[in-house]
């Protein structure tokens, strides 16, 4: 299992080239297309933006623990307990229980849906404020799928 | 754009290009998507969405170590 995580030393630099001809386009594509229509509220656009990357990030990161849970227990120990946090069952805004991470992103969905129909500056603050908390998270977990899944050498 | 933004895009697609071309094309796509929008959701997307959210408590990437205690129930 470990292997899957020790990328091929030529894969690695194709793939990088890859990436790098891939940013460059999704880089220019940000620069062109990242004027907010008119009518359209830049901080719920924002968060819209954000909302199904973090969804990836989290998904991701989850896999990769979830891929051998024994072997990241083991080695990594705070990558799994980071994980688990993330996977702790707490109710959502519905009342039923879901994994932690998932009744965050439930609850800034919440909150943008109440921005939406009351734009006042209590919401947009409650709004804001949420979308604060989960960048954080989501650059937790962006910081360790990089940490778990870079090539180690021997 | 600057190169330390596109420096901080790399580091991003790192973890996805040592997993698998498929995974760092799925996160590029979904980045592009992303960038190139200029409106808020309408509400079928919106619903799409936390539809797609609660899909994802069946996911077993989701699910916690056996063992882990259910959480007490809402008030």
């Amino acid at each position: 299992m470990r292997k899957i995580f020790q990328g091929n030393p030529l894969l690695i630099g194709y793939a990088i080239g890859v990436a790098g001809m891939f940013a460059g386009i999704v880089a220019g594509g940000i620069t062109a297309c990242s004027t907010v229509q008119s009518g359209s509220d830049p901080l719920v656009v924002r968060v819209e933006q954000f909302q199904p990357i973090a969804k990836e990030t989290f998904s991701f990161v989850l896999g990769v623990d979830n891929a051998d849970r024994g072997f990241w227990r083991t080695n990594a120990p705070a990558f799994h307990s980071f994980c688990e946090t993330l996977r702790t069952p707490v109710p959502a805004p519905n009342g039923t229980p879901v994994a932690r991470v998932i009744a965050a992103e439930l609850n800034l969905e919440t909150l943008k849906a109440q921005y939406k129909l009351n734009r006042s500056d209590g919401n947009s603050n409650a709004l804001y404020q949420a979308f604060s908390a989960m960048s954080t998270l989501a650059l937790q977990a962006n910081s360790w799928s990089n940490i778990v899944t870079l090539p180690t050498t021997h | 754009m600057s190169a330390a933004a596109i420096l901080a895009l790399l580091q991003q697609a790192l973890p996805f290009i040592t997993t698998g071309i498929p995974e760092l094309i799925a996160w590029i796509e979904t980045l592009r998507t992303a960038a190139k929008q200029t409106a808020e959701w309408t509400d079928a997307q919106d619903q799409a969405f936390v539809q797609a959210l609660y899909t994802t408590t069946q996911d077993p990437r989701y699910a916690p170590d056996p063992g882990t205690p259910e959480p007490p129930a809402a008030a």
